[in-house]
């Protein structure tokens, strides 16, 4: 350090080491920037996006639900809704500065399409915070004057567009209401577990293919009953998304990328709306089901059940009030009584016991048992419908006259297990038939289920109770339809087919054989004879079903039950028409009926002067209403008479089984626990007419709702 | 030959063009422009009176700054060094003044503007150079001992004073200035290691103090932060806790350094883009900072590694032609005034990236020349004129030049 004008010594070095030394520390800088900027920047950009890229699940169309001929059971229809896009609307400053904003937009449009607001301040509140870049749906359901209000207001509504929701519309009303079920608003967290995407599905939403991804949902339906739940997987299609911006405030800036949602598949049932409305029709004024099953196939034409409810009343959303209306009614009008209303047979299943009793040589075709009005089985005396008996009968007259003394005995000669056991499983008793929704199983008794459940061994009153439908078994109306569509097929089990291909709708009217009675032609003969003049013989007990022109082989019955201390009657008859090369199967049953031969037989006339006797007295099927279009619906048929034939066409088409996925497994166990709700009893006791027992013991009641009765 | 002889010297001699530092004007001139693209690209998105900055930036403070870097570049610098004392003297009275409340206009919780435009800290950064200058070449102090106090004195004094306003980062640079310019000035080693011990375990006081609590019980962290808090002001204390512990506070104390972080990562080698740049655009980056002590994470975001790495070599080639110019300089004074500068110029340039990239604790400190500000545009293009004027008029006492 000197004050000459040369450099003092070093100064040079020093100089330069201090130039190094900053340069040295701007490489160092950029060595962290190549870390950052290069090396670790996808993780940065992970991060940013991160904070701010949102997932919004955008709703896909729902599939419709369709019968056999195209007709529209269930389908979709916009509604247009003024939604609010807060985004546009934020106020600098507070947040209520933004509620206010907000708010005073909402008045002003409230004002123009003239209804109140439906969203208050705490509305807007809440979904600031929770769903702030999404839009706020402020005004639903607009019609076309609210609709042209909007689109004419002459100043600019700022940050205020229209959004289209789709809803359910179910252009028949309550049609088959118990088969289509209902939908609610979707929520994300009961959805099923979701199918893995498949690759090419996979794309920058992640995971997409999973629901489970999204940070914000849109306005979704799912199926909470019959079809709609059953194969909500198909017909909601898979939900679309977009990518959204949203800005440190959590605003939306700009949607980044959205990728349009999978509609969902149409369903088509094998349901014909024309018969449905026919069965609908004849069980008018009645509590009941009725079944129609295509006797070639198995496809079932119509399961209704009655009463029944508006499904318009769950649309768009179902009000607390009516529901519990629905579910406090004492008609329980939300039973799908066709497949989960569980009832003592009765009498329809005495075929049943003469065809194993034949076909085993129990009992020759022309040998009497003699009925002289009751039947002793140890202390018990079982009355038969007739109060001073039948006198000899053999089976052909036992089936026309339902003699309840003639099926007794034959089935303690013939013993309830193995063989009559066996029958009733194979032809599906105590098993829910897989249809593509929940069905029931009814309860088909057995030595080893009477020890378990009520510590007791099968007696022959069990055995004799068994052959005439009371006692402990019980079967909902489709199992019995099915069991006479066996009848109707010579012995042959066929699968019974609610819904076609939901992927493609091809028509299936493939006959597929599932098992086989083996009754022997004889047997058959002699039994469809004896049914015959269940309708056409002067004492058949059906004779009132009988339409001329047309020929019916059928059976009634009577099954007896208790409801609280009183002795009701369940009325069913089944029925084949033709008699001859049947085209379709019939199964009805009227609750709390006077007996089988007048309650069910009117039903079963009724439905089927719809069907087949348009001319004949009845209120013939009204006009369908006009279908609505669709691009895929094939031409609809409106006629009713032709719906059973059109069926059989093209029976051979292979297509794959679809139903069974999604049908629950049966809760065997409540079937079993109201089985046990009484002993045998025998009471004396006069009978009715048709009655076919006349001490029952009080039998299952109508299952509804699973119960536990203590023994 | 100078710029400024006499008229009628010029008009008889031939015409010489001043012997210009071009690396110098080439590099500045590129920095001013990066600054105006970026400063315009911050605010943006903005609405209201802050888009106001970037026309005030591009039409006021940067016409003003480039007639300083004039005015000091053309006089000669010995002038400017010889009268540093008044110089000195002005920045003094301007920072006490600015301590008087009602006069200095506080600010995010410090007093640092006088009539609210004007940063007395930044007239003191220049004012530093000249005198230390003068301190270490000029004054008749003749014991190397008591000349290396003095200058520390002199560089302490108004460090201090801005330390206490309190403005950490601009005091930073005093002492960085002092340290190197006794370093070229030939100051012992013995008395710089000294100084740097000094520095070393005042520094690591500081951070003791800070660290060691958060690893005490909670009850003793209680009493020994009574005491610690009455020295160390809360935001240092925690951006250093944020420095030390990246996922404290993520959205208070630390947002700015994880935000910066992602802008400047996220820019990949390429960048997203002029006017582009999401965490700016979506305000994860606040408005308050992006146009000023976090401008480079908007040109790291925008222009990526390409950008960011041609921006340090515009820096670089700005601290070496300073530096270099100084060497070529006979004449200790001139020297002593491009490492001043330089010193000066490259503690704001180093802190202010590394604490966008997250290797440094947040420091409000700016970035010469891109960053915005009135006085420090202004005062940074002064002190580069100073250097510039090391240059130019070297020749006056460089026999050979």
């Amino acid at each position: 350090m000197t004050r000459t004008n040369s450099q003092p010594e070093g100064s040079g070095l020093r100089a330069g080491l201090l130039l190094a030394a900053m340069l040295g520390a701007l490489v160092y800088l950029a060595a962290c920037l190549y870390q950052i900027q290069v090396r670790d920047s996808h993780l940065y950009i992970g991060a940013q996006n991160q904070t701010s890229i949102r997932r919004v699940r955008l709703p896909a169309t729902r599939g419709r639900i369709l019968d056999r001929n195209g007709l529209i059971l269930a389908d979709n229809r916009p509604r247009y809704c003024a939604a609010f896009y807060l985004d546009e609307l934020r106020a600098p400053g507070r947040w209520s500065n933004t509620v206010a904003r907000v708010s005073r937009q909402m008045d002003a449009v409230a004002a123009i399409l003239d209804r109140p607001r439906e969203i208050e301040d705490a509305g807007i509140w809440s979904h600031l915070y929770r769903r702030r870049p999404i839009p706020l749906i402020a005004f639903r359901d607009l019609d076309e004057v609210a609709l042209a209000r909007l689109a004419e207001w002459p100043q600019p509504l700022a940050g205020v567009d229209l959004f289209v929701q789709q809803d359910r519309v179910y252009p028949y009303g309550d049609l088959a209401c118990h088969i289509i079920g209902y939908v609610g608003k979707g929520n994300p967290t009961e959805k099923p577990a979701p199918r893995p995407a498949t690759p090419e599905e996979t794309d920058n939403f992640g995971d997409a293919g999973t629901d489970a991804d999204f940070d914000f949902y849109l306005p979704d339906l799912t199926g909470r009953e019959g079809i709609e739940k059953s194969f909500d997987a198909e017909l909601a299609g898979r939900g679309g998304g977009a990518l959204l911006r949203i800005d440190a405030i959590g605003y939306k800036r700009e949607t980044l990328e959205a990728r349009a949602p999978m509609p969902g598949r149409d369903v088509v049932l094998t349901l014909d709306v024309a018969v449905q409305q026919a069965a609908e029709r004849a069980l008018e004024g009645h509590r009941g089901a009725a079944v129609v099953l295509d006797a070639r196939n198995g496809d079932i034409l119509a399961l209704a059940s009655a009463p029944r409810y508006d499904l318009s009343t769950f649309v768009p959303t179902l009000s607390g009030e009516v529901w519990r209306t629905l579910l406090n009614d004492p008609e329980r009008p939300l039973i799908n009584r066709a497949v989960a209303g569980v009832y003592p047979p009765g009498s329809v299943v005495k075929p049943v016991v003469a065809l194993e009793a034949l076909t085993g040589g129990f009992i020759g075709e022309f040998e009497t048992v003699h009925c002289n009005g009751a039947y002793h089985i140890g202390k018990h005396r079982i009355r038969c419908a007739s109060r001073w008996g039948h006198g000899d009968v053999a089976v052909r007259r036992a089936l026309a006259a339902s003699c309840n003394p003639y099926f007794m005995d034959v089935a303690l000669r013939m013993g309830y297990e193995p063989r009559l056991y066996e029958a009733y499983r194979k032809l599906g008793f105590g098993t829910a038939p897989v249809i593509g929704i929940p069905t029931r199983s009814g309860l088909l008794p057995s030595d080893a289920w009477k020890r378990r459940r009520q510590h007791d061994a099968w007696r022959a009153g069990d055995t004799a109770y068994a052959s005439i439908g009371q006692g402990f078994l019980s079967a909902t109306p489709l199992q019995i339809a099915r069991y006479m569509l066996t009848i109707a097929n010579q012995g042959e089990i066929l699968e019974t087919r609610l819904v076609r291909d939901p992927g493609t709708g091809m028509p299936d009217t493939a006959r597929r054989v599932v098992g086989r009675m083996d009754w022997s032609p004889a047997a058959l003969r002699a039994v469809l004879e004896g049914m015959t003049d269940v309708v056409a013989s002067p004492h058949g007990t059906g004779r009132r079903a009988a339409i001329p022109g047309l020929t019916i082989a059928g059976k009634t019955g009577t099954a007896e039950y208790r409801e609280k201390g009183e002795l009701r009657k369940h009325a069913w008859m089944i029925a084949q028409v033709p008699a001859e090369n049947p085209e379709a199967v019939f199964a009805v049953i009227c609750e709390n009926a006077d007996s089988g031969g007048h309650a069910a037989a009117a039903v079963l006339r009724s439905l089927l002067i719809q069907m087949y006797r348009p001319d004949l007295g009845h209120a013939p099927a009204t006009p369908l209403p006009p279908a609505v279009e669709g691009a895929n619906a094939p031409e609809p048929v409106a006629g009713s008479a032709n719906a059973p034939v059109s069926a059989a066409e093209g029976a051979n088409a292979p297509v794959p089984a679809a139903e069974d996925a999604n049908a629950p497994e049966p809760a065997a166990e409540d079937a079993e626990e109201t089985g046990e709700a009484d002993g045998v009893t025998a009471e004396p006791e006069a009978g009715a007419e048709d009655a076919s027992v006349e001490i029952a013991p009080p039998a299952p009641v109508l299952e509804l709702e699973p119960t536990e009765v203590a023994p | 030959m100078s710029l400024f002889s006499l008229p009628e010297q010029r008009h008889e001699s031939h015409f010489r063009m001043p012997r210009l530092n071009w690396v110098l004007l080439l590099c500045t001139a590129g920095l001013l422009c990066y600054g105006v693209l970026f400063v315009r690209s911050a605010v943006a998105v903005r609405v209201g009176p802050v888009h106001d900055i970037w026309l005030k930036m591009l039409f006021q403070w940067i016409p003003l700054g480039i007639i300083a870097h004039v005015i000091c570049a053309a006089i000669d610098y010995r002038k400017w060094v010889d009268n540093a004392w008044l110089l000195y003297v002005g920045a003094l009275i301007l920072l006490i003044l600015v301590l008087i409340p009602g006069i200095g206009t506080v600010t995010m919780g410090a007093r640092r503007w006088l009539f609210g435009i004007f940063q007395p800290s930044e007239a003191a950064k220049f004012a530093l150079v000249p005198s230390l200058t003068f301190l270490l070449t000029r004054s008749a102090i003749q014991s190397e001992t008591r000349r290396f106090w003095a200058t520390l004195f002199a560089a302490g004094l108004p460090a201090v004073l801005v330390l206490i306003q309190p403005d950490m980062g601009s005091s930073l640079p005093f002492g960085v200035a002092a340290i190197a310019m006794l370093f070229v000035a030939g100051c012992a080693r013995k008395l710089l290691l000294r100084l740097v011990l000094c520095g070393v375990l005042f520094v690591s006081v500081f951070l003791g103090a800070i660290l060691i609590p958060e690893s005490l019980p909670p009850e003793k962290k209680a009493k020994v932060e009574q005491v610690t808090d009455k020295f160390i002001f809360g935001h240092w204390k925690d951006r250093i806790l944020v420095f030390a512990f990246p996922d404290r506070d993520p959205l208070g104390a630390g947002w700015n350094k994880r935000q910066s972080e992602i802008a400047v990562g996220s820019g990949g080698i390429w960048g997203k883009g002029y006017m582009k740049g999401t965490q700016n655009i979506l305000g994860y980056l606040p408005a308050s900072v992006s146009s000023s002590d976090f401008i480079f994470s908007v040109v790291a975001e925008e222009t990526g590694f390409a950008g960011s790495l041609l921006l340090l070599a515009l820096f670089g080639g700005l601290l070496g032609s300073i530096s270099v110019s100084g060497l070529l300089c006979r004449d200790p004074a001139g020297r002593l005034i491009c490492t001043g500068v330089c010193a000066i110029l490259f503690t704001h340039i180093f802190i202010n990236l590394a604490m966008t990239i997250g290797r440094m604790p947040i420091t409000g400190i700016p970035l010469p020349l891109i960053s915005y500000g009135g006085t420090f545009t202004i005062s940074t293009l002064a002190l580069l004129g100073l250097a510039h004027n090391v240059a130019i008029h070297r020749s006056a006492a460089d026999p050979f030049a």
